[in-house]
């Protein structure tokens, strides 16, 4: 529980002597031909994965990083193309093997390990069948000896009985049970190189974590080599020995991590270790750092520096030549393509020190919203058998006895893991569906349960965005036809001036108003949540839901969306109720936090309140379970253990004590958990006696201090 | 933060990223070229066949009978001496204009019940489906002939039958995709505003379901074009002295060894629009699928 980690040195022990290359990439270009056009997705990329090490390959989407890793194993699509550059796995050329040769080095000695489990594993097999398939195809063993070697291998992933799991089918497995059986598979032969493209991006963060160690347990028993990309700078930090960044195709900088991280030589690899925030950072000390502007047209690649356009350091040297690399260090690989490194000034993390016990000054604001005793059941189907056998129906507890207040202008942020019911709530509050009981009180007025049963004007005051910006927006209609239809429907603005309010609130959320006539095949991701923003404000609301809006968006995207929101929130006074996973938007953008687990609230406070001691036990994990990219902070290592229990007709006690790494006894599974108070508004709900929580330690500190980052 | 898994996933991306900058011209594929010209020359031989036919289609020439193609009778005559080629031109405005109302009338009604039901979900859905169930638990043409059977044999009631044989089939291809776009945001988005359920169904939902609904569409009227003739030659369709196709080809099958001209005319003519009709579909569909994946 007390192994500090400190990312980029303790955790990850650099490999004192380089080994031989394993996987050498020279001069590789890839392009991609959509409507006769060719799109250069990656232009001369070198890389040199060694044995024994972990190299990272980080980059936003679009930045090639995938096409990389396909080729690799000749995965292309047939709209892509490699067409130029050597592969070399040891000294064998992949490009010169033929078909039995190729299936003979891939599974055995390269192994992939993919994004989406689901759709990695057959569905249709049971996943014993499936890795032992991999291991009969690439060895001698016999049937029986398969079997033996499966079951060993489930083990190695620290799978809860391998028997069981061995015949069982990918449905009844969870998403990271999934996960440990694609890195059983994927380690089932020893690989020499592993390449795994976003293993953990689908997971929750606690999940993330175990699985993290299980890779990096499994990679020193097993010595094989990793290619990891990912576009999680806080995994590189904990995980990685090197890493490459990758901007619109090509490389622009790649070092040891720990070089990296704490004297980024290109201004993109700053750019995008400061627009995370971090959690000594709240919406009222500055706004975040994003990214200008947007990944340039890869079918039409301006000459020089490809980050130029969007570059603060950008000087007329960088646009007229290309910027060969500059070696920062001794090795060759240790370098940056950046002709202004050595000229701008040397990095440092912007820190924001507080003392901790200072409690910020609460205005006191009216009160907006009320929730008392709220629950959401999901009534399940009754089947046949249950008539028969008369038993009664189950309920799915996806909220439960939730109470809280939120305030006019304030942002209450909901946390917690899928599953928490922290989509359920936000769902409930705006009508899409109905309370099984509890109350909503809205300003005072009784909320009917759908939207369609409150009035026009409830209706109009709350609104919501989503997570997803692909589906957000109709994709038939214009951007000025969806952000004018809340006008017309609430008869906000006459018919005349609505044009010039349309354009008005694009510029609000920063888009020029000639966008009103496009439509949203013709938008980035960030530009489509911006729309969806507008729309949300079209309405002049004062409560707007946010369901993960930053969750499917890059996070140099992420920060001006995060920027956006503090800023209409200023000039409109309207309340946020932000459902996120991610702790560290949370902690820059809330003024109260709630946590979540299985329909209960753990905890609830300001994010001083929160993110410091006395903690619930379900907050120390997640805090613990982050990825911060900055190598002067430090976190305590905890893990959760368990199964998640079901959420139907959930037992009673508290509904963490299964996890709970700091349970108190079996009072944790008879009785509900005693609201504890601390200060003037931090509510906890656990059997830890008062004494013993207040003496916790802090999760996140900066290295060699005991305060904790907030 | 959602990072395409694949590398077709991020050339997609990249693809919606350059899309702005330049449109380059979306390639037609060549079925729907095809399948478009000839179903265009029929609706062109529909609209103003009567006025280029070089005899009236009931005219008898009772001194050339049966007579093979000859100049005078370009695809030769039956047994009352008619013009079979002007029989044929006759009968495209009859064929096509059935096949294509009772289409339309399936479409429509299938489209506003498939929407609906769709939509709504719940026991009005359940109870919509099963009767969609019965209706096509018939077969088409034996359907179809119910009908007429029941309300008399003419070209309307054809067109009828046919909209009541197509209209379960299309409800619940309009139903399927409408269920998949029941929770997607931008409707749930317009729920939370509340708008009314014609809203949402005709100005939200509708415009995202054409494409599959085009492709139903043509689909359907080869179909239709079969019905209208299978009708015809059974004698529930058009009546003599109708140039129907179907009618031609019953009345004339006695001939098929002496006289093949006489059947193989209306036969080669229904063959062909079939044809067309069937390219048109799959050319349609193969075009909406690429602009899709362009887009996307």
């Amino acid at each position: 529980m007390n192994d500090a980690v400190l990312p980029g040195s303790g955790s990850v022990s650099t490999p004192d002597d380089p080994g031989r290359p394993v996987l050498t990439i020279r001069d590789m270009h890839i392009s991609y031909y959509a409507r006769g056009q060719e799109i250069k997705a990656v232009r001369g990329v070198n890389l040199t994965v060694h044995a024994g090490e972990t190299l990272a390959l980080v980059g936003e989407s679009g930045s090639g990083k995938s096409s990389v890793a396909f080729s690799t194993m000749r995965g292309l699509d047939a709209a892509g193309r490699l067409k130029q550059g050597s592969i070399h796995f040891n000294d064998t050329d992949i490009l010169s093997l033929g078909p039995a040769e190729l299936r003979s080095v891939q599974g055995s000695r390269i192994a992939m390990v993919y994004q989406d489990p689901q759709t990695a594993l057959n569905p249709a097999f049971r996943v014993g069948g499936q890795i032992a398939e991999v291991v009969s195809e690439h060895t001698d063993a016999s049937g029986a000896q398969a079997r033996r070697r499966v079951l060993d291998l489930l083990e190695e992933v620290n799978l809860p009985d391998p028997e069981g799991v061995y015949l069982r089918y990918p449905h009844e497995l969870s998403g990271g049970q999934q996960q440990r059986v694609l890195i059983a598979m994927a380690f089932a032969c020893n690989p020499e190189l592993l390449i795994m493209d976003e293993p953990t991006t689908g997971l929750d963060v606690t999940t993330e974590a175990h699985i993290l160690d299980l890779v990096a347990k499994l990679k020193e028993s097993h010595g094989s080599a990793i290619l990891y990309i990912t576009h999680n700078l806080g995994v590189v930090a904990q995980f990685c020995h090197r890493v490459a960044v990758m901007y619109a195709g090509e490389i622009v900088e790649e070092g040891p991590v720990s070089r990296v991280f704490s004297k980024p030589a290109h201004p993109y690899t700053r750019s995008l270790l400061t627009c995370i925030p971090r959690l000594d950072l709240s919406k009222h000390d500055r706004p975040l750092s994003a990214i200008k502007g947007r990944l340039p047209n890869l079918a039409d690649i301006p000459g020089g520096c490809v980050f130029a356009a969007r570059c603060n350091e950008r000087e007329d040297a960088c646009e007229a030549n290309d910027v060969p690399p500059d070696p920062v260090g001794d090795d060759p690989n240790d370098f940056v393509r950046c002709l202004r490194w050595r000229d701008i000034p040397e990095f440092e993390f912007d820190r924001h020190k507080r003392d901790a016990n200072a409690v910020r000054a609460t205005e006191t604001v009216d009160e907006l919203l009320e929730i008392g005793d709220l629950r959401c059941y999901y009534r399940l189907r009754r089947g046949v058998m249950d008539f028969v056998t008369g038993s009664a129906p189950k309920h799915v507890h996806a909220v439960d006895d939730v109470d809280m207040k939120l305030g006019r202008g304030q942002t209450l942020a909901i946390v917690g893991e899928s599953g928490c019911g922290k989509t359920t709530l936000g769902r409930t509050i705006v009508g899409l569906q109905s309370a099984t009981g509890g109350n909503l009180v809205f300003e005072g007025t009784q909320l009917a349960g759908m939207a369609r049963e409150r009035g026009p004007d409830l209706r109009r005051r709350v609104q919501i965005i989503f997570q997803n910006p692909d589906a957000t927006l109709n994709p038939q209609k214009s951007v000025g036809e969806t952000v004018r239809r809340p006008l017309e429907l609430f008869g906000l603005v006459p018919a005349g001036e609505q044009e010039k309010r349309v354009a008005d609130l694009l510029r609000s959320v920063n888009l020029p108003p000639a966008y009103a006539h496009r439509f949203p095949h013709e938008l980035s991701g960030g530009e489509k949540q911006r729309v969806a923003v507008a729309r949300a404000f079209a309405a002049e609301p004062e409560l707007i839901v946010c369901d993960e809006p930053l969750s499917a968006l890059d996070v140099s995207v992420q920060a001006a969306i995060l920027n956006l929101l503090v800023d209409l929130q200023k000039s409109s006074n309207t309340a946020y109720m932000f459902i996120s996973h991610d702790l560290s938007v949370v902690r820059y953008l809330a003024d109260q936090v709630m946590v979540m687990y299985m329909g209960r609230v753990c905890e609830l406070g300001t994010p001083e309140e929160v993110f410091v001691p006395p903690y619930h036990p379900y907050t120390e994990a997640l805090l613990s379970a982050i990825s911060i990219p900055d190598p002067s902070i430090e976190q305590e290592n905890v893990r959760l253990e368990g199964p998640v229990p079901s959420p139907i007709n959930p037992a009673p006690g508290c509904r963490f004590a299964s996890r709970c790494p700091r349970k108190v006894g079996d009072i944790c599974e008879r009785e509900e958990p005693p609201l504890q108070e601390f200060g003037t508004n931090h509510r906890l709900y656990c059997h830890i006696p008062r004494d013993e929580l207040e003496k916790m330690r802090p999760v996140i500190r900066y290295a060699g201090e005991e305060a904790a980052v907030v | 933060m959602s990072e395409t898994t694949t590398a077709n996933g991020s050339a997609n991306g990249l693809g919606a990223e350059t899309a702005r900058i330049v449109k380059p011209p979306r390639q037609v594929p060549l079925s729907l070229m095809i399948g478009g010209g000839i179903v265009g020359m029929f609706l062109i031989l529909a609209a103003i066949g009567p006025y280029i036919t070089p005899y009236p289609f009931d005219q008898f020439h009772f001194s050339t009978r049966l007579a093979p193609p000859s100049a005078d009778f370009w695809w030769g005559t039956d047994r009352y001496g008619r013009d079979i080629f002007s029989r044929v031109i006759h009968g495209t405005r009859l064929t096509v204009f059935m096949a294509g109302t009772g289409t339309l009338i399936g479409v429509s009604f299938g489209l506003l019940i498939g929407l609906f039901s769709g939509y709504v979900g719940g026991w009005i859905d359940e109870v919509l489906m099963r009767l969609t169930d019965i209706a096509m638990s018939f077969p088409g043409l034996l359907l179809a002939m119910l009908v007429v059977a029941a309300l008399g044999s003419n070209e309307v009631n054809a067109v009828i039958s046919i909209g009541i044989v197509f209209t379960p089939k299309v409800a619940r291809v309009v139903r399927s995709a409408t269920l998949g776009l029941r929770h997607v945001q931008f409707v749930e988005a317009a729920e939370v505003r509340g708008e009314s359920n014609s809203f949402i169904i005709f100005r939200e939902i509708l415009p995202n379901v054409w494409p599959p609904i085009i492709v139903e569409t043509c689909i359907r009227l080869s179909y239709a074009v079969l019905l209208v003739v299978s009708l015809s030659y059974l004698g529930l369709g058009a009546q003599p002295p109708a140039p129907d196709w179907g009618l031609m080809i019953a009345k004339e099958r006695a001939f098929l060894v002496s006289a093949s001209w006489v059947m193989l005319a209306p036969a080669a003519a229904i063959v062909s629009l079939i044809i067309g009709v069937n390219l048109l579909g799959d050319g349609m569909r193969e075009w909406l699928a690429a602009r899709k994946t362009a887009d996307e």
